[in-house]
C-alpha cells in the first residue's frame, strides 16, 4: 500500500514537471542573477573578443593548453549553425582584445630575437586570483548548469560551495586534456584539507584508501549530497554495502535498527581496532548488552569464551534469516 | 512498474525533441555567424607510455603487515595510451602488479554525443585466522574445535565500474547507463558457536569459509532540460549472489531452552541472495543565480530472496539557496525517510531443514520500522574578504514503529547547532574554527548521547618562504543521563544504569621544511584518544545483572611520520617516507565477578606498534626511457603478545623495479 502511494507521489510529481516543463524553453537562465557576481566575470567592458585563434596565433607559450584543451569535453563542444567551438579561451578569461593590443607575430618574433618574453596585458582579462569562491565556480556553472548531467545537483548547498570551496581548487583545467581528477590522485587532493581523516588511514586497520584501492569517491561526493557528510547515498548502510552487500538485509532477525546505521559500531576511515571497530570488543557490544555469566566455578574458561570475541559465537550480528538454539529469538548465534 | 518508466522515459524523449527543435531555431537567429572560417580538428600526436618491471616480495609472521597486498612476487605491467584523432578521444591505463592486483581506466568519447568510461580495480585482501583458545581443554564446555588450524585467508576484490552517456546533438537530453560490478572470491574464516548452540554446551568453532560473491548495480536513466527546471530518472537495479559457501550445516546437541530444541543437524550462517529496485527522481533549477532549488525523490524496494523478508524505503529531500546578496547565503533544507521493514512473523514448517521444530519458531521479533523528518537551515556570512562565518541548525525527529517489542523509545528527536569561522588573519595564516552543539531527546540507544559538545581549531601557517605549518585539535564531549539494559533472560526486564561520557580527541601537526629548490622536508604528527566511562551489566549464573559502576575503556593511537622529496637533478627524483603508528586499547572494570579469578578485560588489551619505510627513486634518461626503484618494508608487531586478540607480528619486504618508455 505504501509502496503504490509512493509510486503515485513519483509519477504525479513528473508529470507536473513535464508540463510546467512544455510552457517554456530551456534557456538556462538564473531565477534571479547574482548581478555582484556577473559584473565580475564579465571582463572590462571596454574589450572585445577576439577569438583563441588571435590570442594565442603569436604566442607559443600556451600552445600545449590549447591543444589539451581543443582535445578536451569541453573543445568538442561545437556550434551546429557556425560549426566553431562553443567554448574558447574568452568564454572563461573574458574578452581579450586589450590583452593583445599591439602584439603581432613580427614583435613577438622581434622579442624573441632580443631574448625577450612579449608581455601580454592579462591583468586586463577577469582577474581569478582576487574573485571570490563563488563567483569563481560562477564561471564553470555558466555552462555546467545547463549540461543536464547532474553531478552538480546539491553543489549550492553542499558543504564545499558554503566553504569557499571553487571548482578550481579541484580540477585543473589547465593541467591536461582530461579536467576530470584521476581517481587514484584523490586521495592527495583530499588530504590537502581533510587532514585529520587522512591520518585516520594511517591506523592499524583502514580502508585501503592510502594504498590507492579505494577512492574517497567511492563513498563521497565532494559536489554535494543531500545526505550527511557528502555520502553519495542516502543513508551510511546504502554507502557501506555497496561493497558489503552481503549484510544488507534484510534479514528475518534484524539487529534492532543498528543495521542501519553501520557506524554505530564501525568507523569507517580507520581505527587501531579490528574491522574498524570504533572500541574494541567485547566493551563495544557490553555499551547496549549484558555481559554473559561471571562468577562462576570455571570463571577463568567461562571468561576466555564471553569476554574475547563476541562475534565468535555471534557471528551474524548483521542479522540472519536462521533462528537461535533458543527458539525464535535472533541471538545471530547462526 | 518498468514499464511505465521506459514509457515515462519515452514521452520525455518526444516532448524534448520538440523543445530541442524550437531552441535550435532559437538559438540560430541569435548566433553571430562567423563568415568563410571553418574549424578544423587539430591534428594531436597520441602519447603512448609503457612499463616493465617485477615485484620482489619477502614477508613473515602475520600478512597484516602486508593487509592489501597479494604477498607473491611477480612481474609487473603498466602502460597508457593517449590518443585523439579527433572527434574521437581515446584513453586507455592499466597497471598489473599481478593477477590479483591490477588497475584499469579507460574511456572513449566521441564529439560530445558518445561517452564511455571503465575502470577496473581489483586488490587482494589478507584476513585473519584467528586462533580459538580452550583454557581448560578437559572440559567439554565452553570448549573450542579448531577445524581451520594453519589456513592463510584472503579475498581477491575485482570491482569495476561502467558508465555510457548518449547525447542528443546541440540539446542536452542524455541517456545513460551506471554500472557497479563487484566480484569478491577467496576463503575466509567462519567462526560460530557450536554444541547445543546454547549455555548448555558451548563449543566454539572455526572453519574455512569459500566465498564467491557477485553484485551487480546497474542503473539507467536519462535527464534533460525540462522548462524551468532540469529533470533527471534513473531506475536501478542491484543484485546480491553469494556463492561458494553460502549455508553450512553442523551436528548439534539438545539445548535446553524452552522450547527445547532437540538434538540434529541444523542449518547456520546463511549468507542469503538479496535484491533491490531503486527509482528516483531528480528535479533543479539553474545553479547561477540567487535562487536555487534541487529536489530528490527515491524509493526502494529490497528483498530477501531466501527467507521472503522486505525492506520498502522512501526518501524525499528538497532544498533550496538563497543569496540575498553577495556576502550572505541562506540554505534551507527538509529530508524525509521512511523505512518500512516487514520480516515474516513466523517461519515455515520445514524452513532450511528445521522440520518440525520450527513449527513453534513464532516469537519471531518484528523488525523496527521508522519514519524520519529533518529540517535544517544553514547561514553564511562573508562580511570580509578575509573573514567567513556559518551557522547551522538542524531539528530531526524519529519515529519508530514495533519499538515495544525491542524496549526502545517509540519517538527521539535531535537538534543540533553549528557555528564555524574561516579566517585569513593575515596573507600567512589562516584559522579555521568549528563548535556544534547536540541536543538528543529519548535517544534509542546506550551510545547516543543526551548531549554532545564539539569543539574543533586549525590553523595554518607560512612564516617564512621556506616553511608552512598546519596544527589542528578537536574534542567531541558526549553525555548521556541514564543507559538501559535488557537482561538477557527475554523478559526484556529493563536495567537503568547511570550515566555514561564519552569524550574523543585529536590533534595533529605538520610542517615542511622547503630546505632547497630541490629537497623538501615533512615532519608530522598525529594523537587520536577516544575514552568511554559508563556503568556496564554482567549476568551471574543465578540470572542477576550485576551493575559495574563507572567502567572506563580508552583508546589511543600515536602516529609519527617524516616525507622527504628530493630532485638531486632534473632528470632524478629521491621520496623517501618513515612512519610509526602506536595503538593501545583496553577497558577497566571494577566488580568482583569481573575481575576474579582473571579480569574479563585481560582477554581483549591491545598494543600494537606498525613501522613502515618507504625509499623510491626514478631517473629519466635520454629518448623517454626512465628507470625505477620503490623499496617498501612494514613491521606489524604485537607489542604484548596476547593470544586471545586478533594482532599478530608480521614483517612484509616489498622491492618493484620498473623500466619504462614514453613514446
Amino acid at each position: 500500500m505504501m509502496q503504490s502511494k509512493k509510486v503515485l507521489v513519483f509519477l504525479s510529481l513528473l508529470f507536473i514537471f513535464i508540463f510546467l516543463g512544455c510552457e517554456s524553453l530551456k534557456t538556462s537562465k538564473p531565477i534571479i542573477p547574482i548581478k555582484e557576481y556577473e559584473k565580475m566575470i564579465a571582463g572590462r567592458l571596454d574589450a572585445d573578443y577576439v577569438g583563441t585563434a588571435r590570442c594565442l596565433s603569436a604566442c607559443h607559450s600556451h600552445d600545449k593548453i590549447k591543444q589539451d584543451f581543443e582535445a578536451s569535453t569541453m573543445g568538442a563542444q561545437l556550434s551546429k549553425k557556425s560549426g566553431l567551438p562553443i567554448v574558447d579561451c574568452e568564454s572563461c578569461h573574458g574578452p581579450g582584445s586589450l590583452a593583445i593590443e599591439g602584439i603581432t607575430p613580427e614583435k613577438v618574433e622581434q622579442d624573441r630575437k632580443e631574448g625577450k618574453e612579449t608581455k601580454c596585458e592579462f591583468e586586463t582579462l577577469i582577474d581569478y586570483k582576487n574573485l571570490p569562491a563563488q563567483a569563481l565556480s560562477l564561471i564553470c556553472l555558466k555552462c555546467h548548469t545547463a549540461n543536464a548531467t547532474f553531478n552538480l545537483h546539491n553543489w549550492n548547498a553542499g558543504v564545499h560551495a558554503l566553504s569557499d570551496v571553487s571548482c578550481s581548487d579541484c580540477h585543473k583545467v589547465h593541467s591536461g586534456v582530461d579536467l576530470k581528477v584521476k581517481p587514484r590522485e584523490t586521495v592527495e587532493m583530499c588530504s590537502k584539507c581533510h587532514e585529520e581523516v587522512s591520518a585516520e588511514f594511517r591506523l592499524p586497520s583502514h580502508h585501503p584508501i592510502s594504498e590507492k584501492k579505494v577512492f574517497c569517491t567511492d563513498c563521497h561526493d565532494s559536489h554535494g549530497t543531500p545526505n550527511e557528510k557528502s555520502l553519495r547515498k542516502t543513508t551510511v548502510k546504502e554507502t557501506c554495502t555497496q561493497c558489503h552487500a552481503e549484510k544488507e538485509g534484510p534479514f528475518v532477525f534484524e539487529h534492532a535498527d543498528n543495521s542501519e546505521e553501520c557506524s554505530s559500531c564501525h568507523s569507517p576511515h580507520g581505527s587501531i581496532n579490528n574491522y574498524l571497530l570504533n572500541v574494541r570488543v567485547p566493551f563495544l557490544c557490553l555499551q547496549c548488552h549484558e555481559g554473559h555469566r561471571t562468577g562462576t566455578a570455571s570463571a577463568s574458561e567461562s571468561k576466555g569464551a564471553y569476554y574475547t570475541n563476541c562475534t565468535d559465537c555471534h557471528s551474524t550480528i548483521h542479522g540472519t534469516d536462521i533462528p537461535s538454539a533458543t527458539a525464535g529469538k535472533g541471538r545471530f548465534t547462526q | 512498474m518498468k514499464k511505465i518508466l521506459i514509457l515515462l522515459f519515452s514521452v520525455l524523449v518526444i516532448l524534448n525533441t520538440s523543445v530541442f527543435a524550437e531552441e535550435t531555431e532559437t538559438r540560430e537567429t541569435e548566433t553571430t555567424e562567423t563568415e568563410g572560417e571553418v574549424y578544423h580538428f587539430p591534428e594531436i600526436k597520441p602519447e603512448f607510455y609503457g612499463l616493465l618491471g617485477y615485484r620482489l616480495v619477502n614477508f613473515g609472521g602475520s600478512e597484516k603487515a602486508g593487509e592489501f597486498e597479494y604477498l607473491h612476487s611477480s612481474p609487473v605491467l603498466g602502460g597508457e595510451i593517449r590518443a585523439f584523432p579527433l572527434p574521437h578521444r581515446l584513453h586507455l591505463e592499466a597497471d598489473v602488479l599481478n593477477k590479483k592486483d591490477y588497475f584499469i581506466d579507460m574511456g572513449y568519447s566521441y564529439k560530445d554525443l558518445f561517452l564511455f568510461r571503465g575502470m577496473n580495480r581489483t586488490l587482494f585482501h589478507n584476513l585473519d585466522n584467528i586462533g580459538l583458545i580452550d583454557l581448560n581443554p578437559a572440559t567439554a564446555s565452553p570448549g573450542v574445535s579448531v577445524r581451520d588450524r594453519g589456513e592463510q585467508y584472503g579475498i581477491e576484490g575485482g570491482l569495476s565500474n561502467l558508465f555510457l552517456r548518449f547525447k542528443t546533438p546541440d540539446f542536452p537530453f542524455h541517456v545513460y547507463l551506471d554500472g557497479r560490478f563487484l566480484n569478491k572470491n577467496g576463503d575466509m574464516q567462519q567462526r560460530f558457536m557450536g554444541g547445543s548452540g546454547y549455555f548448555n554446551n558451548i563449543v566454539r568453532v572455526s572453519r574455512k569459509k569459500n566465498i564467491n560473491w557477485n553484485i551487480r548495480d546497474i542503473t539507467i536513466g536519462a535527464n534533460s532540460h525540462v522548462g524551468p527546471v532540469e529533470v533527471d530518472i534513473s531506475h536501478g537495479e542491484k543484485r546480491f549472489d553469494s556463492g561458494g559457501d553460502r549455508i553450512f550445516s553442523d551436528s548439534y546437541t539438545a539445548s535446553t531452552s524452552v522450547p527445547v530444541r532437540p538434538a540434529g543437524t541444523y542449518p547456520h550462517n546463511l549468507v542469503p541472495d538479496l535484491k533491490s529496485s531503486t527509482n528516483t527522481l531528480k528535479l533543479h533549477t539553474s545553479y547561477t543565480g540567487r535562487l536555487v532549488g534541487a529536489a530528490t525523490v527515491s524509493t526502494t524496494d529490497k528483498r530477501n530472496r531466501d527467507s521472503g523478508a522486505r525492506a520498502d524505503y522512501f526518501a524525499g529531500a528538497a532544498e533550496v539557496t538563497y543569496i540575498p546578496y553577495n556576502k550572505m547565503t541562506l540554505v534551507g533544507r527538509y529530508k524525509h525517510k521512511e523505512a518500512d521493514l516487514e520480516n515474516p512473523s513466523s517461519l515455515p514448517a520445514g524452513y532450511l531443514g528445521y522440520s518440525a521444530y520450527t513449527t513453534s519458531i513464532t516469537g519471531i521479533r518484528p523488525s523496527l520500522s521508522s519514519q524520519t523528518d529533518t529540517f535544517s537551515g544553514i547561514v553564511r556570512y562573508r562580511p570580509i574578504a578575509m573573514l567567513g562565518l556559518n551557522a547551522g541548525y538542524t531539528y530531526e525527529q524519529t519515529e519508530r514503529k514495533n519499538d515495544d517489542a525491542w524496549k526502545m523509545t517509540g519517538k527521539t528527536t535531535r537538534k543540533d547547532t553549528a557555528l564555524s569561522a574561516t579566517a585569513r588573519l593575515t596573507k600567512k595564516l589562516t584559522l579555521k574554527a568549528k563548535y556544534e552543539h547536540r541536543d538528543v531527546h529519548n535517544p534509542a540507544h546506550n551510545t547516543q548521547p543526551n548531549r554532545s559538545n564539539y569543539g574543533g581549531a586549525s590553523l595554518a601557517w607560512t612564516p617564512l618562504n621556506w616553511a608552512s605549518a598546519m596544527l589542528s585539535y578537536n574534542a567531541v564531549k558526549e553525555k548521556r543521563d541514564d543507559i538501559h539494559y535488557v537482561t538477557a533472560s527475554g523478559a526484556f526486564t529493563a536495567v537503568n544504569a547511570q550515566n555514561r561520557t564519552a569524550l574523543r580527541n585529536r590533534a595533529l601537526g605538520s610542517i615542511t621544511f622547503i630546505v632547497f629548490k630541490n629537497l623538501s622536508i615533512t615532519p608530522s604528527y598525529a594523537y587520536i584518544h577516544n575514552r568511554i566511562v559508563q556503568d556496564l551489566v554482567y549476568n551471574d549464573t543465578t540470572g542477576s545483572p550485576k551493575l559495574d559502576r563507572d567502567v572506563s575503556y580508552k583508546d589511543t593511537a600515536q602516529s609519527y611520520a617524516l616525507s622527504l622529496n628530493y630532485a638531486p637533478k632534473k632528470n632524478f627524483d629521491i621520496n623517501a617516507e618513515a612512519s610509526q603508528t602506536k595503538g593501545r586499547g583496553s577497558f577497566y572494570p571494577g566488580h568482583a565477578n569481573a575481575l576474579l579469578p582473571v579480569s574479563v578485560a585481560s582477554f581483549s588489551e591491545l598494543k600494537v606498534k606498525e613501522t613502515g619505510y618507504a625509499l623510491g627513486g626514478d631517473y629519466r634518461f635520454k629518448g623517454g626511457w626512465a628507470a625505477g626503484i620503490k623499496y617498501r618494508y612494514n613491521n606489524f608487531k604485537d607489542m604484548i603478545d596476547n593470544p586471545y586478540d586478533d594482532a599478530k607480528n608480521g614483517i612484509a619486504r616489498i622491492i618493484l623495479l620498473t623500466i619504462s618508455k614514453k613514446w
